[in-house]
């Protein structure tokens, strides 16, 4: 859909109870997808960057990218091995809408990317970053000795015609190379584009059952079904926000206000 | 809701693997039985090991299975009047594939199968369930283009026949041995018999029907071929929309006996890409991208992993439906008739050089 609209939270709700109902996953108590609420009995669904480091019982930090199809393909090119031999990986993000995207939401989602892609821990860190905090360059030491750089940042200036986020995540071994970045392009295709009065106009529609949402929104409810359908996901989410947080507060602490 | 007792007959469908995981997944369904074409594919669906009981004949699978409510059709073209035949007598209701029969007298027959038994028959055109083509057509309908003048679009794959035999045999595929014309070797039931996606499309977003049309064919790009691989059509709806459709196997593949990795030489294996032109605007849509790209294994060439596949799962909800709470399939036999016969119209216009009015 067009890149700058999104659904309201009370549909994001409504859809993921319409999952429920359609795949007959039962539900122990009533669910948060937009913020955080004082009710004790309701488990709190947000993407993981939304949380403090320390959690509630009732809260859940989802990681909604791994939802993402994309990043599903890509994991497993290098799981089966259609891709050898990794070496290195390329990533790099650029935030366009920042109140959807900020800073912190960036480096958390693409130091997990980081992780999940490759299958491994991150070792080691490095970042330097500009004047203004809004780039910032990342190199990355996995433990199984991938090596990886990620480039973010917040600089780019609005448009209509332009997702969220540009950005790319290409992973090179020693045979083959795969990416969410076709050849010889710069910035993500888009599967419509509209030529109309109002200038040219981007859709991204990619799930029929979560039709009308963003792709961030269809990730955000697929991995809130996921924590129901598949509860043993959820311990794991919660140890990777640990760990991540660990990290991001690490970049994030050294950058000015 | 009670799921559905179904059982898939024949598997020598391209579209066959994609109902597997949909079947397996939609609580609606209960997966009973599949019928094998013949020993090499039951074979190969008994190897996938999983336990839906595979039979050599449907007769034994019904017999067996007196609690089939419905089928998915998965079989050549020319095997679909026997079994439309087979399920009438039962009360069987039934998902066929694209392409029903070319035979329009046996099309007749089967409308009246259909609806003498009052089964449900519902073709499988799944891009009606692709969400591309859903915001594609919002759009049209909000007048983001204004009014239409012109619709183009390609359906363009690599060629199933090396999987699956039966696309390439002019009786199994078009029903019978028709020349493409006079002095040409070549016969019906080739690219445009595997391809009425954006004849149907058409029809389905402008609510009109086809007023003229033309086709020609070019030369093979698989000379060992008996039927057309390479086709082009050029017409007008009567409403003054124009339209350029490629419904080619132009994409190139290795001549694999069971799809799998590295089936495409091109590296996108099936493109429906659509362009239409409006007095107000314009819009460009691909309705199977954008996806993840690599050039690993098994022959290190750069291809294209879709992303995203799941038109089955609307379709069959929508089965469900009519099933279940007595609705007419959206894709029905009287609605598709149209699209069969502007591909037959295609067809009478290679074969007489000359366009076609419908």
């Amino acid at each position: 859909m067009n890149t700058h609209t999104h659904r309201n939270n009370n549909d994001l709700h409504e859809s993921l109870k319409m999952l429920f109902d359609k795949y007959d996953v039962s539900l122990s108590n009533d669910f948060e997808l937009s913020g955080i609420t004082s009710a004790p009995d309701v488990m709190h669904l947000l993407p993981g960057w939304k949380f403090s480091k320390d959690l509630s019982d009732n809260y859940v930090p989802l990681l909604p990218w791994r939802s993402n199809r994309k990043f599903i393909e890509l994991k497993n090119i290098v799981e089966t091995q259609t891709i050898e031999d990794v070496a290195l990986m390329r990533l790099s993000c650029y935030s366009i809408d920042h109140d959807l995207w900020p800073l912190k939401a960036i480096l958390y989602r693409e130091l997990d990317l980081c992780e999940f892609l490759s299958g491994s821990k991150i070792a080691t860190l490095n970042h330097v970053a500009n004047k203004s905090g809004e780039c910032v360059n990342i190199v990355v030491k996995l433990e199984n000795g991938v090596l990886c750089s990620i480039e973010i940042g917040m600089d780019l200036t609005d448009s209509i015609s332009m997702p969220p986020l540009i950005e790319r995540h290409e992973i090179i071994g020693a045979r083959g190379t795969c990416s969410d970045l076709v050849v010889d392009t710069q910035i993500p295709q888009s599967s419509i584009y509209a030529f109309t009065q109002n200038g040219m106009e981007i859709y991204n529609d990619i799930d029929m059952e979560l039709f009308g949402y963003e792709p961030f929104e269809v990730d955000h409810i697929r991995s809130a079904f996921q924590a129901y359908q598949h509860p043993e996901v959820v311990s794991e989410s919660i140890l990777q926000h640990v760990h991540l947080y660990f990290l991001m507060e690490g970049v994030m602490e050294t950058l000015p206000n | 809701m009670e799921p559905i007792r179904i059982a898939i007959l024949s598997l020598t469908h391209g579209h066959t693997r994609k109902y597997y995981q949909t079947l397996l997944d939609n609580k609606n369904f209960e997966w009973v039985a599949v019928s094998a074409e013949n020993e090499t594919v039951r074979e190969n669906f008994i190897s996938l090991n999983n336990s839906i009981p595979c039979y050599s004949s449907e007769e034994e699978m019904f017999e067996k299975h007196p609690e089939i409510e419905a089928v998915v059709m998965a079989s050549a073209n020319n095997r679909h009047l026997e079994q439309f035949i087979m399920c009438a007598e039962r009360g069987i209701h039934i998902l066929c594939m694209k392409i029903p029969t070319f035979n329009m007298e046996e099309y007749e027959e089967m409308i009246a199968l259909v609806e003498d038994s009052g089964i449900v028959c519902q073709v499988e055109l799944e891009l009606h369930y692709n969400p591309v083509v859903r915001r594609l057509k919002e759009l049209y309908r909000q007048g983001a283009i204004g009014e239409l003048s012109s619709f183009n679009a390609t359906n363009i794959t690599l060629s199933p026949v090396w999987a699956f035999p039966w696309q390439g045999n002019p009786e199994k595929s078009y029903g019978e041995r028709v020349p493409l014309k006079e002095g040409d070797n070549r016969f019906r039931g080739g690219c445009l018999s595997d391809h009425p996606h954006v004849f149907d499309l058409i029809r389905w977003f402008t609510k009109s029907e086809f007023e003229t049309v033309y086709a020609e064919v070019g030369p093979n790009l698989r000379k060992d071929l008996e039927v057309e691989d390479t086709m082009i059509v050029n017409g007008k709806m009567k409403d003054g929309t124009i339209f350029l459709f490629d419904p080619s196997w132009s994409r190139m593949e290795e001549r694999l006996s069971i799809p799998g990795p590295g089936w495409e030489i091109h590296p996108k294996r099936m493109e429906v890409n659509i362009s239409m032109r409006g007095d107000e605007g314009a819009i460009m849509a691909d309705c199977f991208g954008p996806n993840v790209y690599h050039n690993g294994a098994p022959n290190d060439r750069y291809t294209v992993q879709y992303t995203y596949f799941d038109e089955w799962i609307g379709m069959m909800d929508e089965f469900v439906d009519c099933i279940r709470n007595g609705n007419e399939p959206k894709i029905n036999l009287r609605w598709h008739k149209k699209t069969i016969d502007v591909m037959n119209a295609c067809y009478d216009s290679i074969s007489t050089s000359s366009p076609v009015e419908l």
